[in-house]
């Protein structure tokens, strides 16, 4: 049954793309010649909005037809006061402002989102849209026929959407394959600020109290946690998870305890701790360490246990996230103390330089909506009319904002959340989840200016510090890169060994377990593991990304 | 197809025979085959229908081929297994935590369940009882939160050690503790809700027996080692066997949210490492492969254990 199905979908699809491809040669052409000229981009957009006119009367579409999305992400999650996406404000708003109703389709809350998914991939008929991690297998789920490339359509049913991603070669070349087949719709953030949430923290008052300013070197950090030493008793606590990149700056390295791959100045793609800069960092973590100036307990701890030790004016120094941030504060606030938490500027190595790297992740989140091939081709044009509403000027305020009037205000120029938001019992980042759909994944721009309001003042200062010097995206890795079957099975054999024994090593050469004299025998047992092998993977998945 | 009709009716006096005792028999225990029914049906779609899934292992499954259309790679993800450097780590971490979990943590409810059966005062042991299976009820996410708060270097094992003396360290952090935390607090949390079975077998002893042990002068030990025990043996022996056939099923999420990698080195077993691989999700046949790997040498042990255990004290399995 299923087979036979598949085969008319097939054959559905291929005559139907014959078709679209004689008769839309033409414009086709048009929108890719215009499209290589960059002046000539915004004449070209009149131009296809011109022909839009004729056969696109806006939204709302008037339409009776519902479509079916699955989706593991934000805008599924529903407000936990709400039973159904009928109750749903942000979900009634949706379906009013683009015409169109819409099948909500969620894993069950609990389950594994991967294994939900691959379930669901298994069923007979998909659901016109599906929103997931796609980017990895993208090229696999086309050619097995499980998503539609959409090339031919985008451009035409899609206006907005197509726009943007000729403005941004970033957005671009990530939702689209190593061969040039355009299948997604993507997650975006507006900035890389709204995409960096981890990064040190350090006690303001005890600064203040001892007379220190605010440390840049690895020397002045040295200095400050010796102090805090002898003043307070207090040392550098930290989860592991958030110590990445941590203090690897100030040396010039680019990751601490989880094994981590970067794009250098040459873009090569270089495994951090193989690298001499990252042993020089290990030996000022391991002297720190056995100086008592770093926490033991640092190594078993996790968001819990560091927000305790935080209270108990334990720690002066760490390296945290916003959230866990905020948490401080409050409790800081609640409970009497005058610990002042503050975000402090990533480490460099000499004074007055950038720092090499800090955290963030990519601006385009891993989430991406595609459009399967059980969505029939008399529908294509509605389903990418309605994914094209969240990239509209519309669109964007709708998703990142709600309605004006409602959730949202024009205070001189700039939306504002009203007091509905802002007042509501639960907190502001609750409440958001009502209104907006922006705040995790979204099909649509992630305004930075939402970000900018959910967050309490100290977070975004401190955001505002860890960016203030740094171009987050020079050496990160992007998260769109995509690998082919073979290159994805070997991958996973190859680096589970490698990322096992490298974070075992890296805790061992912090405790001393293992002497740093050493590394030369930890880089030479990396090498047996093929760590070669890999990064050339990564290397050939990175090219092709870039030249896509 | 008519051939194969007549076949067993001209060669037919044993098969027809079997027809005939067969329905007989059916016709005899009616309700009893009725009632079997439904477990039949159970097990056969439930248990070994799903079996087919195995042979996934032996392929490159991918889910929008299914099962049966996904490409046969023979033994690929059985040598992909073998070949990780880390196989013979992984496996002898299973071992060493499944053996001392059964090592100290099998014989622990027994003696629960013999001091229990001593003591006389019905409130008191009533107390105990209900105390001692209270913490199998939290969830291990928690106990294992309590745990890590517990060890570290102002938690209270070390408010102890350092009450004696001791240096104050992070416990979870070294290798060689990580086995007795890990198998004293499986004990802890266990040792209460596995006594119970052991207490029912108790209550079956013939209480003549322990009389006629008075009168031939056994002490209250004697009565214990020379009654009791004996009376619990065929549980005891049914329950090992058992344990033994789950030898490489270690609880992993307990694993998972206790160690790190300073302890790989003695905690990492295969769930954990094929679960940190995130293999789980991408990769069904691998983790067929290993699933059928544990299965195998489960039953194996679980073979050999009854085969023993049939030989020395004449109580088996089947």
């Amino acid at each position: 049954m299923k087979n036979l199905a598949q085969r008319c979908a097939i054959a559905l699809t291929l005559s139907i793309g014959i078709t679209l491809l004689s008769g839309c040669s033409q414009s086709g052409e048009d929108s890719a010649s215009s499209s290589k000229v960059d002046s000539g981009s915004q004449s070209s957009a009149v131009n296809s909005v011109a022909t839009e006119e004729e056969t696109f009367a806006g939204y709302p579409i008037e339409t009776d037809e519902t479509i079916s999305v699955w989706c593991a992400g934000q805008v599924t999650t529903l407000h936990s006061s709400y039973t159904s996406y009928e109750e749903s404000p942000f979900h009634i708003g949706l379906e009013e402002m683009t015409g169109v109703k819409v099948d909500w389709q969620a894993p069950t809350a609990g389950t594994d989102r991967s294994q939900a998914f691959n379930l669901m991939l298994n069923s007979d008929t998909l659901p016109d849209v599906i929103c997931f991690t796609l980017f990895e297998k993208a090229p696999q789920y086309i050619e097995e026929k499980i998503i539609r490339d959409l090339t031919e359509e985008m451009p035409l049913y899609a206006p907005n959407y197509w726009a943007l991603l000729q403005e941004n070669e970033h957005f671009d070349r990530s939702v689209k394959t190593d061969d040039g087949q355009y299948y997604a719709f993507g997650s975006f953030r507006e900035s890389e600020w709204a995409a960096t949430y981890v990064g040190p923290v350090v006690r303001k008052d005890w600064l203040e109290e001892q007379n220190l300013s605010m440390p840049e070197t690895m020397d002045d950090w040295d200095e400050v946690l010796r102090t805090f030493k002898d003043a307070y008793n207090a040392q550098l606590s930290f989860h592991k998870g958030r110590l990445s990149p941590g203090f690897a700056s100030g040396y010039n390295a680019y990751a601490s305890l989880l094994a981590t791959i970067y794009v250098d100045d040459n873009q090569k793609v270089q495994f951090a701790m193989a690298q001499p800069e990252w042993k020089e960092y290990m030996t000022q973590l391991h002297q720190w360490y056995d100086e008592g100036i770093i926490d033991p307990d640092s190594v078993t701890l996790d968001d819990a246990g560091m927000r305790t030790k935080a209270l108990n004016e334990k720690v002066g120094v760490s390296c945290t996230a916003i959230s866990q941030l905020s948490n401080w504060v409050n409790d800081a606030k609640s409970s009497g103390l005058d610990a002042d938490w503050v975000g402090a500027p990533y480490p460099v190595k000499n004074e007055g330089d950038i720092p090499c790297i800090i955290q963030g992740e990519d601006t385009i989140s891993t989430y991406a909506a595609a459009v399967t091939t059980s969505c029939p081709d008399e529908k294509l044009e509605l389903v990418l009319r309605w994914l094209d509403y969240g990239y509209t000027e519309e669109g964007y305020m709708y998703w990142n904002y709600g309605k004006e009037g409602e959730s949202y205000t024009m205070v001189d120029g700039v939306p504002t959340y009203t007091e509905l938001v802002t007042e509501d019992p639960e907190g502001i980042n609750m409440a958001l989840t009502k209104y907006v759909g922006t705040t995790g994944t979204g099909l649509a721009v992630q305004a930075e200016n939402m970000v900018r309001q959910k967050n309490v003042p100290v977070c975004i200062e401190a955001v505002d510090t860890w960016t203030s010097k740094n171009q987050l995206s020079d050496h990160m890795y992007p998260s769109a890169c995509s690998l082919s079957t073979e290159e994805s099975t070997e991958v996973s054999t190859i680096y589970a060994p490698i990322s096992t024994y490298a974070e075992e090593m890296a805790l061992k050469f912090l405790t001393g377990e293992e002497s740093l004299d050493n590394f030369d025998a930890f880089l030479a047992k990396l090498n047996s593991m093929d760590l070669d092998r890999y990064l050339e993977i990564k290397q050939e998945s990175y090219k092709r990304f870039m030249v896509r | 197809m008519q051939i194969e009709h007549i076949k067993p009716a001209r060669s037919g006096k044993p098969a027809g025979h079997l027809r005939r005792t067969l329905v007989r028999d059916f016709k005899m225990n009616k309700w009893k085959y009725l009632i079997i029914l439904p477990v039949i049906v159970y097990f056969a779609i439930f248990a070994y229908k799903p079996m087919y899934g195995v042979i996934i292992a032996f392929k490159n499954y991918r889910p929008s081929l299914g099962i049966l259309d996904s490409p046969w790679v023979g033994l690929l993800q059985f040598k992909l297994f073998f070949r990780d450097i880390y196989f013979w780590r992984l496996l002898r971490n299973t071992f060493c935590i499944s053996g001392l979990s059964i090592l100290f943590g099998f014989p622990a409810p027994i003696i629960l369940a013999l001091l229990l059966n001593e003591i006389r005062c019905s409130w008191f042991k009533r107390t105990v009882q209900t105390i001692s299976y209270m913490p199998y009820f939290i969830s291990v996410v928690v106990i294992c939160g309590l745990i890590k708060a517990f060890c570290q270097t102002d938690g209270v094992f070390n408010d102890l050690i350092a009450f004696f003396g001791g240096e104050r360290t992070n416990l979870l952090a070294s290798k060689q503790n990580f086995y007795p935390i890990y198998v004293g607090s499986g004990i802890w949390q266990s040792i209460g809700w596995d006594s119970i079975i052991y207490l029912a077998a108790l209550s079956g002893i013939d209480q003549e027996q322990y009389e006629a042990a008075k009168i031939d002068g056994a002490s209250r030990f004697g009565q214990m080692v020379y009654v009791t025990l004996p009376g619990l043996l065929p549980t005891i022996t049914i329950l090992f066997i058992l344990r033994m056939g789950g030898i490489l099923n270690v609880g992993y999420e307990k694993i998972l949210l206790l160690y790190q990698p300073l302890t790989y080195e003695v905690a990492d077993v295969f769930s954990t490492y094929v679960y940190r691989k995130g293999i789980i999700e991408a990769n069904y046949s691998y983790s067929t492969a290993v699933g059928l790997f544990n299965s195998v040498v489960n039953i194996v042990f679980l073979l050999l254990t009854n085969g023993i255990s049939k030989k020395v004290n004449e109580t088996s399995l089947f």
